[in-house]
């Protein structure tokens, strides 16, 4: 469908990609230039886009307004108490291959060192 | 050559006190509570977000809570891979989605829709200035409807519009990034996103309308 006037970007181009513009979604600049010159010319296109962006924007604010929900403390203590009882299995299988490294490599040794000294600044 | 430590110094048996006696176990066990602390301190606070998207995927709480224990013990397992000053928000969702599909997709099988039947929709719905016009009394009405309403419509969504929809209008993703999440193509985002936000509009206007907010007929 068109509005009737000639424009450089045909009105069905920029009903299609109404959605897309709307949402940021359009990573060439020269098109979004193209169909920011369309709807100021185009009344009926103009509607259409404030119209979508209207319809767009109250959806987020819905969903946002009703879809944050708190996790219980249960829930986090789990978590945290998960990170430390796997990091403490994961420590055993890293001092066993740094041991192993240790006997075989000086180079790689001196390379562990630097990391330590890195962290302890950073600290 | 540095000497291995003796049994009394060895990290292993007492973890987090053990002074650091040689090169070797010191970076053994401060990489350890480096990772773990980055993790907490980088990881953890999301957790209320991505219980809130678990929530939306399993639609209770107590499943929503296994799931995210499962997506946190998972993304700490492989944490020492993630690269720092990635996004490391869309790779804990990536790996919640992952999880969530792995667990409950054997349980449920949905009924998929073919995504060229979309994009044929889409192109039929979006080339004309007036359709979906005409709905700005819903507007008003909407803003009136109860969180829970709110949540039903969403949670009556079928999985694949749902999530689409959740984690680009809640979470603020791009289609790429929800095209990563999601593990499909960004056009396949597109469609679902499109489809799934008019699908749950026209399911709110029907909530609106069974509340008396607006008058049957009015809307269209």
């Amino acid at each position: 469908m068109s509005c009737g006037n000639h424009h450089e970007l045909p009105c069905t181009d920029v009903l299609h990609a109404i959605v897309l513009y709307i949402d940021h979604e359009i990573a060439d600049e020269a098109n979004v230039q193209a169909i920011e010159l369309h709807i100021q010319e185009c009344p009926p296109c103009a509607a259409r886009t404030a119209h979508e962006a209207l319809l767009n924007q109250q959806l987020k604010a819905l969903l946002n307004r009703s879809c944050r929900e708190e996790a219980s403390e249960q829930l986090r203590s789990n978590v945290t108490a998960l990170i430390q009882q796997n990091s403490n299995q994961m420590y055993v299988q890293w001092s066993q291959s740094i041991t192993y490294t240790e006997i075989t490599t000086d180079s790689f040794t001196h390379t562990r060192v630097e990391i330590h000294e890195r962290y302890e600044e950073e600290e | 050559m540095a000497k291995p430590p003796t049994p009394a110094q060895r990290p292993a048996q007492t973890p987090a006190q053990t002074p650091a006696q040689t090169p070797g176990s010191a970076s053994g066990a401060l990489l350890r509570s480096d990772l773990s602390a980055r993790f907490e301190r980088d990881a953890l606070p999301f957790l209320d977000a991505l219980y809130s998207a678990a929530l939306r995927m399993t639609k209770n709480p107590e499943n929503a809570e296994d799931l995210v224990q499962e997506t946190y013990a998972k993304a700490f397992a492989s944490f020492h891979q993630f690269t720092e000053g990635t996004n490391l928000r869309a790779w804990l969702y990536r790996i919640l989605t992952t999880t969530f599909i792995n667990i409950y997709r054997k349980e449920q099988r949905q009924p998929q829709i073919a995504d060229g039947e979309l994009e044929e929709w889409q192109i039929a719905e979006a080339a004309t200035h007036t359709s979906d016009q005409g709905k700005s009394a819903e507007v008003e009405a909407l803003e009136q409807l109860p969180d829970s309403d709110i949540k039903n419509a969403l949670q009556e969504l079928p999985e694949e519009f749902r999530l689409a929809v959740y984690f680009a209008d809640v979470e603020g993703f791009s289609y790429k990034e929800v095209a990563e999440i999601l593990n499909i193509p960004p056009g396949t985002v597109m469609s679902r996103l499109h489809r799934g936000r008019k699908l749950l509009r026209e399911s709110l206007a029907d909530y609106a309308k069974d509340r008396g907010y607006v008058k049957r007929g009015d809307a269209q």
